[in-house]
This record gives C-alpha cells, structure tokens and sequence, in this order.
C-alpha cells in the first residue's frame, strides 16, 4: 500500500515535470514585418516650393497641407553632410535639415521619400533650399528622433540618381542643391593636400570651383590625387564662387586619357 | 519564560517559511544571505533587528551595515556557493534552498531541504504578474532504509503594472539520504525580463514612475531586451559521520549552468533606446516632448518594426541586433570539515576547501532582425576614417560570417583555483565562551583567450594568460560571557585579506589577458559587540559594529566624454569604513499579541581619497590628465540607508497570526561615481552650480512603508490548509528604489563650449502595492 502511494505520487510528480520544464515562452517570437509608411501623393513639386519661397532671405513658414516627394542623393553615410540629407524630383532639390542621427540607415541614397511640410520652414543657405524647423530666428534641425509618418515617409522605391554633367561655366543658382558632375577638374595645390577643408579645383578652360569637406568626414584626411578629376557632387555657392560638396570618394574619378577622349 | 520560547518558535516558524518565499526570490531585492562579516560560532540566530529586517526593507536598497553584497558568505552542505570569478550568487538556487537555511549555511541533508509529508502550494502575486505552483514530498523509502525528498516548482507571468517585465521560473530538486550519506540535485531555470533605471526626465514625462525603457511592441507582444535566462544542475553530495567526540563532513559538489543576458547591439546607426540622451527634450530644444506627452510607443519605447526596417535598407552590414552576453559556469567543489570535543571544555574543528571555477564568456548573435550574417570586426574601435577600424575580432577566423545562434565579438575563459585550510579553537567554562581562528589559503586565476583579437594580437589577447596568485587569510577571535543563558554579551573581532575576483584583476577580460596594475587582496578588519538579554515578556538585543576595507580597486570601463573615446578607469586604494548600530526589541504584550522594533543607525563611506588611472581601451595609453586623486574621503556608499527602522505589531493565535509593520529609511544617497570627483572631470564645471552637480552627492527622500501579513491555518481532517495574505506597500507610495550617477558628461555651454556637466541620475523606483496570494495544502 505503502508503494502504491509513491507510485501515485510520482504520477503527481511526473505532470508537474512537464509544465515545469516547458516554460511559457515570454522570451520566443516569430518575424516581424518592417515599419511600412503608407503612400501619399506630392502636392507641390521642389522648383514651385523654390519659387514660392522667391528669393527673399527670410524664413517662410508653410502653413498649407503641402507634401513634397523626391529622392534622396546626399546622406550622412561618410559624415560629410550631418543630420541632414537631399532630396531632388526633376524640378530642384532641398536639403532637409532632419536632425537625426546616423540618418542613412532609413534615408538611404536612391530611395524615394515624402514630406509632410506643413508647420515646417523654409530657407535658403548656400544657395540651396533648405526644409527646417526655427528657433531663435534660425533655420534649425526638424527633429532628433525619427518616427514614421510624423513628417516623413520613406516609400520602397529606389532609384539610381544620376547627376547632370555639366561645365562650370554651365553652373546657374537655380540648379544649386542638384547632384551635378564636372570633369577635366584638377587641384590648384602644388603640394599634397587632404579633402579637409575648402580645395580650389580648375577646369581645363581655368575656371575655378571649390570643394569643401567637412574635418568630421571619413576620407577628409586622405589626399586629393594630382589627376584630372571626374567629380560627383552636390553643388552649393559661397559668396560668388560655386562649391561642390561631395557624399564619399566614389564620388571622385580619376580620368584617364581614354575618359578624356 | 520556556514557554514562551516554545510558543514563538511554532508561531515563527510557517510565517518565516511562507512569507520568506512571498518577497525574497524578486529581483529588485535578492534574498538576504549571511553578510555579516564577523559570522562567529557564537551567534545564535536570536537578533531581533536581523529577523525584522530581513523583510521589512525590500522597499529600499539595504544590506545589512552597509556591507558589499560580495562580503556574503553563502554555503550549502558545506561547499561554499560563492562564486571565485565574480560575484555572482544563484539567487533562484537560493530561493530553493532556502527551507534548509541554518546558521551554517543551507543544509545538505534530504531532510532539511524537503520537510517529510506533501505539500502542494498555489500562489499568486500581482508584482510580474505572478502564479506559480509548488510541490513537494519527503518521506521514507520503503524497504530501503532511506529518505527521499522532491520538489518542483513553477511560477510565471507578466507584469501588468511595468511593460517588458515577466518572469518564468522552474525548479526540480531531488535529495535523498541513505546511511551517512546525501545526495542533492537540484535543476533550475529561468527567464527573466527586467526593468531598468531612468532619468527623473523620462518619468515626469511619462508620468509613470515605473517606466521601463527596455521593451517594445513586436507585433501585439511585449519583446523586451533586458533579459536574463538561466539554467544549472548543481549537485551536492556528502558524507557526515559522528562518533563519540567527533564530526566530520565531507562534501563534494559540481555546479554546470549557463545565464545569457540580452541587449541590443547597433553598429553606424542611432541608439535604439527610446530614452537616450539625445532624444530627451532636455537635451536639445529640437526634441519635441509630444510623443512622450501622448504615451506614442513608437517614442516611448523601443521601435521594433523600424529596427527590422533600418536592417532591410542596410543588407550589407546589420544596423541592430539582439544579442545574448553568455556564461558558461563550471563550478567544482570540494569541502571537508570536522570538529572535535576536547577534554577540559576545549574544542576544535577544522575546514578544508578546494575549488575550481570556470567561466566561459562570449557573445551569441540571438536575432539579425532581419539583417543579413555580417562579419566579426569589432564595431566599437575607433581609429579609422570609417566608422570604426573594423579590425577582426578573431584573426584566426578571418572573414567568418556570423549568423544566428553563433558566437562572436568574444569568446574567453576564466579560471579561478582556490585552496583554503582553516583551523578554530573554542574553550568553554561556565559561562564563558572563547574562540579563536585562523584561516589561509590560496587563489590562482588565468584567462583563456580563445580569439585572438586583430587589435591585441598574439598572446595579449588569445591563449593562456599568466597564473596570477593571492593568498588570502583570515583571523577571527571572540569572547562571550554568558550571565544567563538568556543574557549575555560577547566581543568578536576579525582581520583578513580577500583575494579579488577574476573579473576585477584583468584590464578587460572580455578581450585582454593584460592585467591591471597593482591588484592585490582586500584588506579587512574590524570589531563587533553583542548584547542581548531577554526577561519573560521582554526581549532586548543591542549591536555595535566597526568595519574597515583597504586596497579594493573597481574598474570602470566607459565612454570618456572629455577625450571622447573608450577608457578604462582603474580606481585602486578604496578605503570603505562601516560603521554603526543595531537595536532589536521584542515585547510579548500579551500571550496574542507582541511588538517588535528593529532598527539600525550607521555611517557607510568612502574613508580615504583614491587614486585613478584612466586609459584608452584601444591603445592602453594614459589619457591625458588620466592619472590623478579621486576625491573620494566622505562619500557615502549608498550600500544602505543610514537610518533604518521597523516597528510591528503581531497577533499571534492557534491558526491565526496577522502582522501589520511600518518600516522608515532615512540617510539614502545616489551610488557616486568616482569620474566626476577627479579635477579633470568637475574642472570643466562651467560654474558653481555646475560643479556643485558635479561633486555633490544626491540625497533621496527618506522612505516609508506600511505592511499587512495575515496567515490563517485549517485543520481538516488531519490534514492543513494554509492561506496567506501579505500587501505590502499598503499606502501604494512611489518611492525611489535606490539611484545611481551616470559616468557620462555633456557639453553645457553649446556646441563650442569645453565646459561639461554630468548627465542626471538615473533612478528605480519601488514597487506601488502588491498582493501576495498563498494556498497550501499539506498532507
């Protein structure tokens, strides 16, 4: 009787072994689906946002339900450009003062995004547009944090962005914060210089254009090859003269004879 | 006054049992293990302070005199359960020991870790959402001459109250005794999800003084990263034989477990910590608090979906991933100990300890969210125009690829050997009791690198470092006079050298078999008086303590904003001094009803400046201005209040006791951080308020709370019920926890500026009120 009432138990045991060594599984999950932003139509295009703002120096504020789209061909990838990046459609670019860190990893080059502009500001610096949020009179970042869909909606399509080859002699304000390429450009340095800071280039016709590149950018230190250059760049002003900024050093191109040919 | 002794004990003795299970196996307070530092033979378990106590200040950060946590000194069948590597306690372990706990430690016998006879318990708790069930049986093997006690147990559930926080624990036991010998096995596991530290920013934005960052909606689940898994089998077995005059007992013990710890790993993208710095509105005007103020999660808490959609975009390089920081414990165990009856009221007894622990460390990659296998370089070195050098963590595997379930960024061992001996001599006459001991012994620790990182190539990182040797030592001496056997006062004092902890020897033992310098044991030393005395209806027990540590040094290895790199801050030459007293009364005001009061009044600080040395992780290079005087002398350690105090009342009657208790904390401060209180840190104070934010210490308001317990016992048909009821926090008041200072300093005079000012503190708060529900049935 006695072996009977362990046996029994160890039937009790047995079943609570069971629930014991199963777990409840808090810790387990299945894939998950990636943030998705739902499509919306652009209202207004980048050159009529431009020529809305006109040319006057002040900050606009927009007040209307205006959505902007356009792809996105500078970033923060190589930290030459920092908390911001641009976008052009085939009417101009802005430069969107974001404020997000590391902001490559969602606003990655090629990809096609909306903005929701209203209650944002517009400005112009360096010659190009400039989409921010104001404080203290100035044009400052939109946010530090990213959220989907509270301004922005990056979409699933991509596209390869190809500069306009152009000669510097072809630079106009108007196309300043397009994705423009020039070639035949040659440093004015006798010596060996690095990328940091602003670098006087020339074209075969002499005519003068600056690169400026952060200190804070991953190839600022290394050095300018004395090569005639092909360069991809966005293209700002600074006083009157023309400044290139380039993403990354793929954006440079050594030419050789057959390229100049 | 001998029946009074009889009828406390009976009533104590389910009250400890049941409550003790309610609160001590949550994280926020572990159970409470021997700390005291001058543990004597003479100790008799009858403090009053120390039963109270033991209890009534889970609503604040407390140990006993302020004492290290790692000072505890844990045994069970007389194998010590302290780690050698670090200090590490199995509190689940513990927790299933816990019906064994004597004086000497948790017992080893069959029949003290599971009572003869069944009980089925069920409870629930509303703190992690508890329910959970409980089962055990003791008895006697038929036909076999010996005695069987198993155990199993269960408990699971989510927090209702804090998002991210669950907890799914197991545990099996089975002992058996047979002759002079037991047998212990005992399998645990467990998954935890816990809360974290926030800012006074993010709760008052929140308006919730339980937010828990460490979480997020994967879908329509809570996924938390802050998590703790871990599983053992840990076996006891030991031999206990009595003849005539003498004791031995010799056990041998084998523990093998694994824990991993989760977190979030990101490389080239922003944190994905919902309350870091930078997206605090505090920190830059640009950060809106609308999110916060809305309860948007998306803001709140961790974006889970926008992690895996950062991860899509990026498919050569992951930007986030969940990874697991794993331990492999193999944990050997060796312990004789003996004692012998001497003519003339001498006595003595001895102990013989050897130990061998191994730790084996690495990361494990628990989910690529999406991303693609990425190859093992280390994310973190800077040194490069990249982010990051991308230098090979292993150059022995070069280019691996790591997916799922792998193991990278680190893969090391350490091992610690340890010999102690100890021989003690007591001698008895009348109501005398004298004691003296001396224990010695050795440690021999060495890490094994099993990557050879690209950046500390060959032997610095990978293969067997050299045998560093300590040799600790301990004396102890006491003396009690009994007046009585209910009165009696004894003096104990003790001086000893503590080996370090593995972990607190190698300049960074995840990568580097370099050692730091100047590491060398623990000085210890101090004294303790003991009074107590009881009458009939009345109990008074009256402690005075003194402690002194010398020599420790503490590692921190953080970001340094003022040279904006990775350091590695050495602090060595730490004086700690605790000192203070006890009280404990007990008043039987009458046969049902009893008070008791407990409280402690003390001072735990830093005794002496420090010194520093801060290098770059990378390099190991001295920073500049690295070496230099931390400003130490007069810190508190916040280990505990400086003012603790408990008073209950207790109704005690067959099948009944109900205890209602008020419990204060007073004297609580934030944990310093020694980095601010070197000149290079509070130098760059860019006026007096800065530099009062750097080198003064946060006093937290004092803390108070309110207790119910109840616990009714059914006799039915020869078989007990019974029901518990323990609310604690009856007034539901948020009060901090405890508080820590963060090592990191932020510009404070824009983004030109050199001037810094530390980044507030980051706070837990205690748990509002919680249900404790417990029906057993025991047959």
């Amino acid at each position: 009787m006695a072996e009977r009432t362990i046996y029994q138990r160890f039937i009790h045991f047995s079943l609570l072994l069971s629930v014991v060594l199963g777990g409840c599984g808090y810790d387990r999950f299945d894939d998950l689906q990636p943030a998705d932003n739902q499509y919306i139509e652009a209202n207004i295009d980048i050159g009529t946002l431009r020529t809305w703002y006109g040319s006057s120096d002040e900050i606009k504020h927009v007040y209307d339900d205006f959505i902007i789209a356009g792809w996105v061909t500078a970033e923060d990838k190589s930290d030459n450009f920092y908390r911001s990046f641009i976008i052009e459609d085939r009417t101009g670019a802005i430069e969107i003062r974001a404020g997000f860190y590391d902001l490559h990893t969602v606003f990655v080059r090629g990809r096609q995004v909306m903005i929701k502009i209203k209650n944002l500001d517009v400005d112009t610096y360096n010659g190009v547009l400039q989409l921010g949020r104001t404080r203290y009179d100035m044009l400052d970042y939109i946010a530090v944090r990213y959220i989907p869909g509270e301004f922005f909606l990056p979409q699933k399509n991509y596209r390869e962005m190809l500069p306009r080859e152009l000669a510097i002699s072809e630079l106009t304000d108007e196309i300043c914060g397009l994705l423009v390429r020039l070639s035949g450009l040659q440093s004015v340095d006798i010596e060996p210089v690095v990328w940091s800071g602003e670098r006087i280039f020339q074209d075969g016709d002499g005519n003068d254009i600056s690169v400026v590149t952060s200190p804070y950018a991953n190839f600022a230190n290394e050095t300018i090859p004395f090569e005639e250059l092909e360069i991809t760049a966005i293209l700002t002003k600074n006083a009157n003269r023309y400044v290139l900024k380039i993403r990354d050093l793929n954006d440079i191109k050594i030419q050789t004879n057959e390229m100049l040919l | 006054m001998l029946l009074f002794v009889v009828s406390w004990a009976a009533a104590q003795s389910p009250y400890e049992f049941f409550y003790n299970n309610a609160l001590a196996e949550d994280d926020a307070r572990p159970p409470d293990v021997d700390n005291e530092l001058f543990m004597s033979e003479l100790r008799d378990g009858g403090n009053v302070f120390e039963r109270l106590a033991e209890f009534n200040f889970s609503f604040a950060r407390w140990n006993r005199r302020g004492y290290e946590r790692w000072m505890a000194n844990e045994r069970w069948g007389g194998v010590n359960l302290d780690g050698l590597v670090s200090y590490s306690p199995d509190y689940q372990l513990y927790s299933v020991l816990r019906g064994a706990q004597g004086e000497d430690g948790f017992g080893g016998h069959a029949r003290s870790l599971v009572r003869e006879g069944g009980r089925v318990q069920a409870l629930a708790f509303n703190r992690k959402g508890q329910g959970g069930a409980r089962f055990s049986y003791g008895g006697e093997i038929p036909h076999r001459d010996a005695y069987l006690g198993i155990s199993l147990s269960h408990r699971a559930g989510r927090d209702p109250r804090i998002g991210g926080v669950f907890m799914d624990e197991s545990s099996m036991l089975g002992a058996v005794d047979k002759g002079d010998f037991s047998f212990a096995v005992a399998a645990l596991r467990s998954s935890n999800g816990l809360r974290n530290y926030a800012t006074e920013e993010v709760f008052g934005l929140t308006g919730d003084k339980y937010y828990n960052p460490s979480w997020g909606w994967w879908g329509d689940k809570q996924r938390s990263v802050r998590t703790v898994n871990r599983q053992s089998v840990n076996g006891l077995a030991m031999w206990s034989k009595s003849a005539g005059l003498f004791h031995h007992t010799i056990s041998a013990a084998i523990r093998v477990g694994r824990q991993g710890r989760g977190g979030l790993a990101w490389f080239d993208a922003a944190s994905p910590y919902p309350d870091y710095y930078r997206y605090m509105p505090d920190y830059e005007l640009v950060n809106s608090p609308d999110g916060w103020l809305t309860g948007d999660h998306r803001v709140t808490q961790i974006f889970w979906e926008q992690l895996v959609e950062q991860n899509l975009n990026r498919p050569e390089q992951a930007a986030y991933i969940v990874e697991k920081r794993m331990e492999d414990a193999v944990d050997i165990r060796f312990s004789a100990y003996g004692e012998a009856m001497l003519k003339d009221g001498w006595s003595m007894s001895y102990n013989i300890d050897i130990q061998r622990d191994t730790r084996t460390r690495y990361k494990r990659l628990s989910d690529l969210l999406g991303a693609k296998p990425f190859k093992d370089v280390d994310w973190h070195l800077q040194g490069d125009e990249t982010f990051g050098a991308q230098d090979m963590n292993n150059v022995r595997d070069p280019d691996r690829l790591v997916g799922e379930g792998d193991r990278f960024g680190y893969d090391y061992r350490l091992v610690t050997v340890a010999a102690d001996a100890g021989v003690a001599v007591e001698y008895r006459a009348g109501g005398l009791h004298l004691r003296g001991g001396l224990r010695t012994g050795s440690r021999h620790i060495r890490r094994h690198g099993k990557y050879e990182k690209e950046l500390f190539a060959g032997a610095l990182s990978h293969g067997k470092s050299r045998s560093y040797a300590f040799n600790p030592w301990d004396f102890d001496v006491s003396a009690r006079w009994n007046f009585s056997p209910r009165h009696f006062v004894d003096i104990a004092g003790k001086i000893a050298e503590s080996a370090p902890y593995a972990d607190n020897i190698f300049m960074n033992p995840d990568y580097s078999n370099v050692v730091i310098e100047g590491a060398k044991n623990i000085t210890m030393r101090g004294a303790e008086v003991n009074y107590r005395r009881f009458w009939e209806r009345f109990g008074v027990s009256f402690s005075v303590f003194w402690t002194a540590t010398r020599d420790e040094s503490a590692i921190y290895r953080y970001w340094d904003d003022i040279v904006e790199t990775y350091s590695d801050m050495i602090v060595n030459q730490i004086v700690k001094r605790y000192y203070g007293m006890e009280l404990g009364i007990d008043w039987e005001i009458s046969p049902r009803f009893s008070f008791l009061l407990g409280a402690a009044f003390g001072s735990y600080t830093y005794g002496t400046d420090a010194q520093a040395v801060i290098s770059d992780d990378a390099t190991r290079e001295v920073i500049p201005f690295g070496v230099g005087r931390v400003h130490l002398k007069g810190y508190r350690l916040a280990t505990a209040p400086e003012r603790v105090m408990t008073a209950e009342i207790k109704y005690d009657t067959w099948g009944w006791i109900a205890s209602l208790s008020a419990s204060y904390a007073g004297g609580r401060y934030v944990a310093a951080t020694p980095q601010r209180r070197m000149e290079r840190a509070y130098g760059l104070a860019g006026s007096h308020e800065a530099h009062r934010e750097f080198v003064e210490q946060e006093k937290l308001p004092d803390a108070f709370e309110l207790n119910l317990f109840i616990l009714r016992s059914l006799e039915v048909k020869n078989e007990r019920i019974t029901l518990t009821l323990a609310v604690d926090n009856l007034l539901g008041k948020s009060t901090i926890y405890h508080g820590y200072e963060q090592m990191r300093l932020a510009r404070s005079g824009g983004e030109m500026s050199d001037t810094k000012k530390p980044f507030p503190s980051k706070y837990l708060y205690n748990y509002g009120r919680t249900y404790y529900l417990s029906a057993i049935y025991t047959f």
